[in-house]
């Protein structure tokens, strides 16, 4: 056992950091939001160039066969920065579904163009009335005259209207509910069949309601196995459940941060409000909660692939966002006062993604009852 | 000591559930009942049906043009209001000035600001924090000095609600630094339109516009808006804030947020079933549900003090301090079953005239900004932090 990082993931956290510092500023992210862009090119060029776009791919795909602490390390970082470009839905969830799935000519394509960042990809699974049920697929996919025709509604799809490419869950036998019937597709997103109604999110991404009507697709857009699609969505989503938690502790670690900064300099009384104790013992639930949640976000990325306890910790270190990553970000803003509710303060950005990473993917209700079920 | 209602009482809650039905605009109503801001035109609308009916003013001595409720009638109001989603009105007017010059102000001052307070011919808003001055308010550095006969104002302050829409500002300025700081401290009302006033929006982190700064360059203020006597503004302040924390609580809003969450509860969100089934979502809503109504019961009693004339004593900070906590849990809960609807930003949608397509449930569509807004209660009027100093020292003595 080492719980030290290796040389390499030492050169990969430098840089990720470096970047951070260095480049990713608040005002071009800002910008970005402001734009409505959802990504900026040129940002988004230079993760291709540091090769973050390929690292978890493995070296048979053409990237740099990362593991899940390599992607913590990277995700950590990337809490910190609060980066919005949509590296989570293209690279992890749409990459992870593409690696899962079988080897297609048009599955090795895009992942390649995910790698050299010429291709966004964005997964659609959500349904108005799924909540957060990867199994509760209506979207019904037939195959016609050899070509697959899909209709139905996918809601908040991450990304999609800055996508190429939108991978889609659909039913193709069985019931609404049934795990076993459920396939995957991919579609280019300016196929005629989809109208896309994109969106900001309140935590500065992108989103879009996906609507299928009659889109019609060639046989080899079925990218999994016909009807067994369920087990490659799980994985992809657990997957991806490893690097929002590593994501959320390096916002908490920043809103930490921050919030002791303030304390320190912000004068009521005159002293520091952090020379009341009241105040101080707040910030130290501050630290714990925060260190809670790098423990358990490192615990599900080493644990991740173990078979008895892997689920247990990927499901704990989503929790602890919605219950212990909440405590810290309402603490962070009541300490900040009057600015904690400003748009001009980066506090509230911080708190705003955290409170929606609470909600992606599932929220910690869901997971308690997930964790329940499998102890 | 009884709750029950009078025959009487049930034909006066009859009236008013009348009176809301045919004056209370739609689109006003929606916008409450799904957490979206209002507009000026939305309030003053509503305030001016209150007006006509003779109702703006529940807290008033009848004298001056208030109700003349008994307690169970102001109960019934406040409860009608809350269910039917309709405004409150804006308090810093109604519920926070006027008391004010009901009790400290001159026969002129009254005459000239009540009856506009009640016709919504003037909007106030309150000059309270500055840059520097939160919580100690008492710091506050604002400064007033006397030449020719009149005061000149200079300073900055904050966070001044819908300050933007104001008319007029009551306003804490210093008028003494030589003594100790609340003892140099002046109330005095403060005309928006004067030469030297300007207003630059704050933006909340819901996007919203409610809060501004406001600076304040060589303002001049005549003597006779001088309430009280120079240098006494920290006694008109505490007998306000006082007040400020009884309306605070907002108990009938909450109530009325609360079974709006059973209401969300009882929808199919979540594939067939509903979260109703959900025992960790129910347990939670009955959790808050368990602490608004002892709430409730601490507001009627502060209600029953009221009308018999007693003043809000430091208890009063209970009442903001476990309002304003449940105020946010509420929007935690609908913020939880929005689930992944809570994520798309659509802060106009229910402005009229917008033709933006609606996306996910109507519910649903500001639950994250107002989670994100209401982190403001536990902030203003008094940081909770605050109010639980004030009780350490008044009602523990320590």
């Amino acid at each position: 056992m080492d719980l030290s990082l290796n040389q390499d993931q030492e050169l990969i956290k430098g840089s990720v950091e470096k970047f951070i510092i260095e480049t990713y500023d608040s005002e071009s992210r800002r910008k970005t939001i402001k734009n409505n862009l959802g990504s900026d090119d040129n940002i988004w060029k230079q993760f291709a160039e540091l090769g973050w776009l390929g690292l978890p791919f493995s070296e048979k795909d053409g990237g740099f066969n990362g593991d899940l602490m390599d992607l913590n390390i990277i995700m950590e970082s990337f809490g910190r920065g609060l980066v919005v470009e949509p590296y989570i839905s293209t690279v992890i969830l749409s990459g992870s579904i593409l690696s899962f799935c079988p080897d297609s000519a048009i599955r090795n394509k895009i992942i390649n163009n995910i790698i050299n960042g010429v291709n966004k990809v964005s997964f659609a699974y959500a349904e108005p009335n799924s909540r957060y049920n990867l199994n509760d697929v209506s979207t019904i996919a037939k195959l016609e005259d050899k070509q697959w025709v899909l209709n139905g509604h996918k809601s908040v799809v991450f990304g999609a209207g800055q996508s190429n490419y939108i991978i889609i869950s659909a039913r193709t036998s069985g019931n609404r509910y049934d795990e076993s019937g459920i396939s995957l597709f991919i579609v280019e997103s300016n196929n005629p069949g989809l109208e896309i109604q994109d969106y900001p999110t309140v935590d500065g991404f992108k989103a879009a309601e996906v609507k299928l009507n009659d889109l019609k697709i060639s046989a080899d857009s079925l990218i999994s196995k016909e009807n067994e699609a369920y087990k490659i969505m799980k994985m992809s989503r657990d997957k991806t459940l490893v690097a929002v938690a590593a994501e959320a502790s390096g916002i908490m670690s920043k809103m930490y941060e921050m919030t002791l900064e303030y304390i320190k300099t912000r004068k009521q009384f005159g002293v520091a409000i952090g020379k009341f104790q009241a105040i101080q013992h707040r910030t130290v639930e501050m630290l714990i909660l925060s260190d809670e949640m790098k423990s358990l976000a490192s615990m599900a990325a080493l644990k991740a692939n173990d078979s008895s306890e892997g689920n247990k910790s990927i499901y704990a270190s989503k929790i602890h966002i919605g219950i212990g990553g909440r405590k810290l970000a309402q603490e962070a803003i009541q300490l900040h006062g009057g600015m904690g509710v400003t748009e001009e303060m980066e506090i509230g950005q911080y708190f705003k993604r955290l409170t929606m990473l609470d909600t992606f993917l599932g929220n910690s209700d869901y997971y308690l009852g997930a964790y329940s079920k499998i102890s | 000591m009884n709750l029950k209602f009078s025959q009487e009482d049930i034909k006066f809650k009859e009236e008013v559930k009348d009176f809301i039905m045919q004056n209370l605009d739609k689109n006003t109503q929606k916008k409450i009942n799904n957490g979206h801001h209002l507009s000026k035109d939305d309030l003053v609308n509503w305030q001016k049906k209150l007006f006509e009916k003779g109702w703006m003013a529940p807290n008033w001595p009848e004298e001056y043009g208030g109700t003349g409720w008994s307690i169970t009638q102001r109960y019934i109001f406040d409860e009608e209001c809350g269910a039917a989603a309709a405004p409150s009105a804006l308090p810093f007017g109604v519920t926070m000035v006027a008391p004010v010059i009901i009790k400290f102000g001159t026969k002129e001052q009254k005459a000239k600001y009540l009856p506009r307070i009640l016709s919504s011919e003037d909007w106030w808003c309150q000059g309270y924090s500055e840059p520097g001055s939160g919580s100690d308010l008492a710091s506050l550095s604002t400064k007033a000095e006397e030449i020719d006969g009149s005061y000149i104002i200079n300073g900055t302050k904050t966070w001044t609600t819908l300050a933007q829409h104001a008319d007029m500002m009551f306003i804490l300025v210093r008028t003494n630094s030589d003594c100790k700081p609340q003892e140099g401290i002046s109330f005095m009302l403060l005309d928006m339109k004067s030469p030297g006033v300007s207003v630059k929006p704050i933006i909340t982190l819901d996007g919203g516009h409610e809060v501004n700064m406001v600076y304040l360059e060589n303002v001049k203020v005549p003597k006779e808006n001088l309430i009280y006597e120079e240098n006494k503004g920290w006694t008109v302040a505490k007998y306000l804030l006082g007040h400020e924390r009884t309306s605070i609580a907002a108990v009938s809003r909450s109530k009325k947020a609360l079974s709006k969450v059973r209401e969300i509860a009882k929808l199919n969100i979540n594939g067939d079933s509903n979260l109703t089934d959900d025992s960790r979502f129910m347990d939670k809503v009955t959790k808050c549900d368990v602490r608004l109504q002892a709430l409730e019961y601490a507001e009627l009693k502060s209600i029953s003090d009221d009308v018999k004339g007693i003043p809000p004593g430091p208890e009063a900070s209970m009442l903001k301090i476990r309002g304003s906590e449940i105020q946010q849990e509420i929007t935690e809960l609908v913020l939880e079953a929005s689930g992944y609807y809570a994520n798309p930003y659509q802060p106009n949608i229910m402005d009229i005239g917008n033709n933006e397509p609606l996306i996910g449930p109507e519910w649903s569509s500001a639950a994250a900004p107002k989670y994100f807004n209401t982190r403001k209660t536990t902030i203003y009027g008094g940081s909770n932090e605050i109010q639980k100093n004030i009780l350490a020292k008044m009602v523990l003595e320590l």
